[in-house]
């Protein structure tokens, strides 16, 4: 081998983003392999298996329809109350478990992290595909419920992709936060079962987001959950109010700071992980 | 091949009840603090350690490096950096070629996959494509003997098989520079023949190899180069029999000479010491001659006293002895009054690869034991030639010779 050819490998204390990025696509059957492992590993040992990932939203969607479509009786704009929970339930759903499973698999992966080196950002990417399944699962029940009783609208639900699509980044940008932090401060592990509880109300899961007083409504979309629950909502069923495309823009903003800064904190923070898990 | 230039990891040490992890809170408070108070009074509850410091050196395409050094001295974080599991603190490495490292058995097995789907999630983990651990699937299923297993979940597994199946895929790893840490410290004896002749092979076709192993015996055997590590510094470089001799030394794993004065109103010991080909070396190479010198002085006439040595393992199992009695030609002339010098010549091919305690006896046949454990000394064997089977591991023990024939 010449000399002067490139090395395969230079270590250095700070790893250069380009690298980085490179070794990202270098470890990318790692990734694969993550997210299959995780995936198999799931649902071994249950009885039900895989129709865990019905039993969830359909569960919250009887919650919310005999609690908040009876007792409060909120406006849904014309769609069964149920589906048009179920359509905010599923991100919801995602993006929660995005979040309180993202908070520990660093730690749960702490054998990995201790020995042997691949970017650690394949971890929490990787349980974001799990929950893609479980969210397709789910979207499939929507779509079947929807379909039955005709209350899909099948000219704006091919938007659905671009929605997802922010969902899923959305989910990347605070699994790559929760992660980082969380190993650093084990603070989280108590704080974000705790902050998933109240996004649930702080989020138009139950109700939709056109009830918020207008003065308000500029902080209510700082939350990016409320963008992303009114496109599923815009896509499903045509749903639309004055403000909804302002929360869709706001909510993308917000969702594009946080990859790019979790991005850059987790890689930053990456090179400590094996020293302070 | 893979250079490295003033490479150092530093380590805070926390003090008081602070420690390095530091809650949210405490985080934040002292931020705050810090802000308004200038942040002299809370750096000072932590010191730094380096684990390594100022590391220079150069491994050459082929070499086969052992790294030694005491518990702490920084073995695993220079592997770890080399591995890229944790970063330097400064300094910088430059690797030429694909790098596997070794730092576990079985990295990444998950307990509730099955045999055959860890071998696929490990092998990728470990740096493997796919189309490789297909291609070595039916090698490692053999070479760990686990087929009946395949498609049971790992957490079934007896700790053996589980290392079994571990080594076993490591072992087909095809990188041209593979990092193995203490993966030997883990199984059977004869799980570590195993890997000491895997690892040998692996190195007789050329690659580069960096081992870390306490067992100075196995480094000698499969390395050429030696690195070691004393606190963190780079203490030696070179050969391996420079290093391990360096190590040794510091380390008193042997002690090939007593000096004081023990003894009774009959005799009094001076002096015992070993003698074989080098004074540098620390250690016997098996199969080299060795003088045992006994320097003592018999005070009165004494029938029936007796001198004679034992050799004892590191269990403290007598291996062998040889007493002035066993003869009857010998007894007396070594019993005569006054200060004598006794020679006793060892034939060091008698024994395996080890380390031996040596204890000289002293008694008066059926009356007084003089001499317990109070004149002993400490040699290691090893093995000299390099070959890529090793026969012994961690056995010591008395060789019958090879005297074999066919009829």
């Amino acid at each position: 081998m010449n000399k002067e050819a490139t090395p395969y490998l230079v270590i250095e204390p700070k790893a250069t983003r380009k690298n980085y990025i490179r070794d990202l696509f270098r470890h990318r059957d790692v990734f694969l392999f993550l997210a299959w492992r995780d995936i198999t590993v799931r649902y071994k040992q249950t009885f039900f298996g895989a129709a865990w990932a019905l039993f969830r939203p359909i569960m919250s969607m009887i919650v919310f329809v005999a609690v908040f479509g009876r007792v409060a009786n909120l406006s849904s704009m014309g769609v069964d109350y149920s589906l048009f929970v179920l359509a905010a339930l599923l991100p919801w759903i995602f993006l929660s478990n995005t979040i309180l499973e993202t908070a520990l698999c660093l730690i749960n992966n702490y054998n990995l992290i201790t020995k042997i080196y691949f970017p650690r950002m394949l971890i929490p990417t990787a349980q974001i595909v799990i929950n893609l399944l479980d969210f397709s699962i789910a979207t499939c029940l929507l779509f079947i419920l929807g379909g039955v009783t005709g209350s899909i609208n099948w000219f704006t639900v091919l938007t659905l992709p671009i929605w997802i699509m922010l969902m899923l980044f959305l989910g990347w940008g605070i699994a790559l936060w929760m992660s980082a932090i969380t190993i650093k401060y084990r603070d989280m592990r108590i704080l974000v079962p705790f902050l998933v509880q109240f996004g649930m109300f702080a989020s138009p899961v139950g109700y939709g987001s056109f009830i918020i007083p207008e003065n308000w409504q500029w902080f209510y979309s700082l939350n990016p959950l409320v963008g992303v629950i009114a496109g599923f909502r815009w896509a499903f069923f045509n749903i639309s109010y004055p403000h909804m495309i302002a929360e869709m823009i706001t909510s993308a903003v917000v969702t594009v700071i946080l990859v790019v800064s979790g991005f850059c904190y987790f890689q930053k923070s990456e090179a400590e992980f094996a020293d302070i898990i | 091949m893979i250079k490295v230039e003033n490479l150092s990891k530093k380590y805070r040490i926390y003090h008081e009840a602070q420690n390095q992890y530091g809650t949210l809170v405490e985080t934040l408070s002292n931020k705050v603090k810090s802000f308004f108070f200038k942040k002299t009074s809370f750096s000072d509850s932590y010191e730094e350690v380096f684990a390594l410091k100022n590391l220079d050196f150069t491994i050459d395409e082929g070499d086969k490096v052992g790294i030694v050094g005491k518990n702490g001295a920084g073995k695993s974080s220079l592997l770890k950096i080399l591995s890229r599991v944790i970063t330097p603190t400064t300094g910088k490495v430059t690797i030429q070629k694909r790098i596997s490292s070794l730092l576990e058995i079985g990295t990444g097995f998950h307990q509730e996959l099955t045999g055959r789907e860890n071998i696929y999630l490990n092998g990728v983990i470990l740096g493997m494509s796919r189309k490789e651990i297909k291609k070595h699937f039916d090698n490692i299923v053999a070479f760990a003997d686990v087929e009946k297993y395949l498609d049971t979940p790992v957490k079934r597994f007896s700790s053996g098989m589980h290392a079994r199946l571990g080594f076993a895929i490591a072992a087909h790893l095809d990188p041209e520079i593979l990092i193995v840490d203490e993966v030997l410290s883990v199984g059977d004896a004869e799980f570590q023949k195993k890997c000491l002749r895997k690892l040998g092979d692996i190195g007789s076709e050329g690659r580069t190899i960096i081992f870390v192993s306490h067992d100075i015996g196995s480094v000698l055997t499969l390395c050429n180069k030696g690195i070691y590590l004393k606190k963190g510094l780079l203490e030696g470089f070179g050969p391996i029999e420079e290093c391990a001799n360096a190590y040794m030394r510091d380390c008193r794993a042997h002690d090939f000479c007593w000096e004081g004065s023990f003894g009774d109103e009959h005799i009094k010991f001076e002096k015992a010491a070993l003698y074989f080909g080098s004074e540098e070396r620390q250690f016997i190479y098996r199969g080299e001659n060795v003088r045992l010198e006994i320097d003592y002085e018999v005070l009165k006439p004494t029938p029936n006293m007796v001198l004679g040595i034992g050799v004892w393992n590191q269990c403290n199992q007598l291996l062998a002895r040889s007493h002035t009695i066993d003869d009857v030609n010998l007894k007396d002339p070594f019993m005569q009054v006054g200060k004598q010098r006794a020679v006793f010549e060892i034939k060091s091919e008698q024994f395996h690869e080890g380390s031996y305690l040596l204890k000289l006896d002293c008694f008066i046949y059926n009356k007084k034991r003089i001499l317990n454990d109070e004149v002993m000394l400490k040699f290691p064997i090893f093995v000299q030639e390099k070959n890529t089977h090793i026969k012994h591991v961690h056995n010591e023990g008395i060789s019958l010779g090879t005297r074999w024939f066919i009829k």
